[in-house]
């Protein structure tokens, strides 16, 4: 795993605008960066990412099993009581998912260990599928890149072919997607998937989750009062469950992407319970829920057990704590991490986001941070496999 | 191969260059298909041939117009979209600060069950160019780049696909707002409340 520098294609900007990628350049930072690229060798893909992530999610599905079974589980995970039977029929029904991310620290050696499974609103996708892709592909017909250089993402291709499967289930369906005002981001992924579901010739609309609508008869609407039956949200569940319409979720029908289930996968208690169903897996950094008894850790990571972007995140070595990022989380309750530090490349930290179509891995994205928590002004490296 | 094998960069591009657009992308339609759409170039051409169907027509001619908007290839330039779609036939889009083609006519599917009915439900703006450097000129085409013969044709085969069903409707929204209030919370906390940020993680 290298960190190389190359030139910028010279027209990014110009190819950015045409393809509308928005967000490359956020709160005047840049954002994607490609003045550098990561290199991998196959065997660093296959055996060192792409072969644990399949198996951690696997793992992953075990826990929300684990948890759906039991009321004191639930309660440890924040899963609002009223939507207990909502969140174990979802489970019980395999409603279909879409994709997840999983969050590695790896430095090309040895294990790739889990800091976190971004289940239910996982971003970076189109950067990853599409823009990434296209970079390639760019500096490889410039004979910038040798023509051997591949790059692990099937991201867009598996996207397409999974929104193919979800549409022969409900043939004919229009699927409706949503994320909140204001944010080009979330925006600009979720016209991203809407693309990805028109070329799987499914009929997308859009409305945003402000102006969401309910119906006397007790549909969630658009803004043009169409019925939404089904619905992708880049809006996390565990706000969703605390809203006013959360009532409503239990007598209406609309099949979700994500699945109400994820709402268990994109909880950080999800790390301590892998650590207990599976202790000492060599991806797992030892995990536990604050107030646990036997935490034997001297270096560790404080993280709310709901959070994004490296929020409200506190960092303990020898028992003192040395770092901290303020954030508005943490009242639901916190947990504790064993500390690994994410690996240095020259100045930068960096963090491997790993993808997963439904249980199929499908690719990685890679960030860096000047800092050692990872958030949102990090950067986005395009990466390739050569060797 | 690790990675996506192929992806249709015409389809994935929001905004148009000229030159862009051409048969050769495009996905032309056999001509032994019977036609199973009706052209009309205005609104009034609608109602003309449909007496009784006033609503309907202007019903089906907003629809495709909103579609056009949403669906329409977009151009930074003025000049681009011209050169695409000849002078004069380029606006501006409403949103947007682009340049997309008008719209220059709808297509109406027939009715499934009978062929001599419309189903006024189903309709789709329709685009041509009058550009002399453009492999379209005097061909209709739909906005997603598919093109069905000349445009002196009134009626056309269009693939089943490219009509767009209207999803069904609720009778009454009787609220609206119930989601949305958590992200609003977190984030006018967050200290880069000028951009606010997503709720991906």
């Amino acid at each position: 795993m290298l960190r190389i520098p190359i030139a910028e294609r010279a027209d990014w900007r110009k190819r950015a605008d045409e393809f509308g990628f928005k967000f490359h350049t956020m709160y005047g930072e840049p954002y994607w960066d490609e003045t550098a690229y990561y290199q991998f060798t196959l065997q660093q893909i296959e055996q060192d990412i792409e072969d644990p992530t399949a198996e951690i999610h696997e793992m992953c599905l075990d826990v929300v099993d684990k948890v759906i079974r039991s009321e004191a589980l639930m309660q440890r995970f924040c899963i609002p009581e009223t939507h207990w039977d909502f969140i174990a029929s979802s489970w019980q029904r395999k409603d279909a998912c879409l994709y997840s991310r999983l969050d590695f620290a790896y430095n090309g050696k040895g294990e790739a260990k889990l800091y976190e499974n971004n289940a239910d609103t996982p971003t970076s996708l189109y950067e990853t599928g599409f823009w990434q892709w296209l970079w390639l592909e760019e500096c490889v017909n410039s004979g910038k890149l040798s023509r051997q250089a591949d790059q692990f993402n099937s991201l867009q291709e598996k996207l397409i072919n999974r929104f193919v499967e979800l549409a022969k289930e409900r043939v004919g369906s229009p699927l409706f997607f949503s994320c909140s005002k204001d944010t080009d981001e979330d925006r600009g992924t979720v016209q991203y998937l809407q693309d990805c579901a028109e070329q799987a010739g499914i009929d997308t609309y859009f409305v945003y989750m402000e102006d969401i609508g309910l119906s006397e008869e007790g549909d969630f609407t658009d803004l043009e009062d169409h019925a939404v039956r089904w619905m992708f949200k880049l809006y996390p569940w565990e706000f969703m469950l605390r809203e006013e319409y959360a009532p409503h979720l239990l007598d209406n029908k609309t099949a979700w992407l994500e699945p109400p289930w994820k709402s268990i996968l994109s909880n950080k208690a999800l790390l301590p319970m892998l650590w207990r169903l599976f202790p000492n897996h060599p991806n797992l950094l030892p995990s536990y829920f604050e107030g646990d008894k036997n935490i034997d850790l001297q270096h560790y990571v404080v993280k709310p057990i709901f959070s994004r972007e490296g929020s409200n995140i506190e960092v303990y070595q020898d028992g003192k704590q040395t770092a901290i990022v303020d954030g508005p989380y943490g009242e639901e309750g916190k947990i504790i991490q064993g500390y690994y530090p994410l690996p240095k490349f020259g100045d930068n930290y960096t963090l491997i986001g790993s993808w997963l179509i439904n249980d199929e891995p499908a690719g990685i994205s890679v960030r860096e941070d000047s800092s050692l928590v990872t958030q949102d002004l990090s950067r986005y490296l395009p990466h390739i496999i050569l060797g | 191969m690790k990675r996506t094998r192929f992806i249709n960069l015409e389809v994935m591009r929001k905004v148009k260059t000229f030159g862009s657009i051409g048969l050769g992308t495009s996905l032309l339609v056999g001509c032994s298909d019977q036609p199973n759409a009706v052209v009309y170039r205005t609104l009034d051409e609608c109602k003309t041939a449909n007496p009784n169907y006033e609503s309907q027509c202007e019903f089906a001619y907003q629809r495709a117009l909103k579609s056009l908007y949403k669906t329409a290839p977009q151009y930074t330039s003025l000049a681009d979209c011209e050169y695409e779609f000849g002078y004069g036939q380029c606006i501006q889009h409403p949103k947007s600060d682009n340049w997309i083609p008008l719209m220059a006519g709808f297509a109406l599917a027939k009715a499934l069950n009978n062929d001599r009915d419309l189903d006024f439900h189903y309709s789709r703006p329709l685009i041509t160019s009058y550009s002399p450097y453009s492999d379209i000129r005097d061909h209709w085409m739909t906005t997603d780049g598919r093109t069905y013969g000349s445009r002196y044709n009134k009626s056309v085969y269009v693939a089943k696909d490219s009509f767009k069903k209207e999803p069904p409707k609720v009778t009454r929204t009787i609220s609206r707002g119930g989601f949305g209030s958590k992200a609003k919370a977190t984030s006018s906390w967050s200290s880069r409340s000028s951009s606010s940020g997503g709720w991906g993680g």
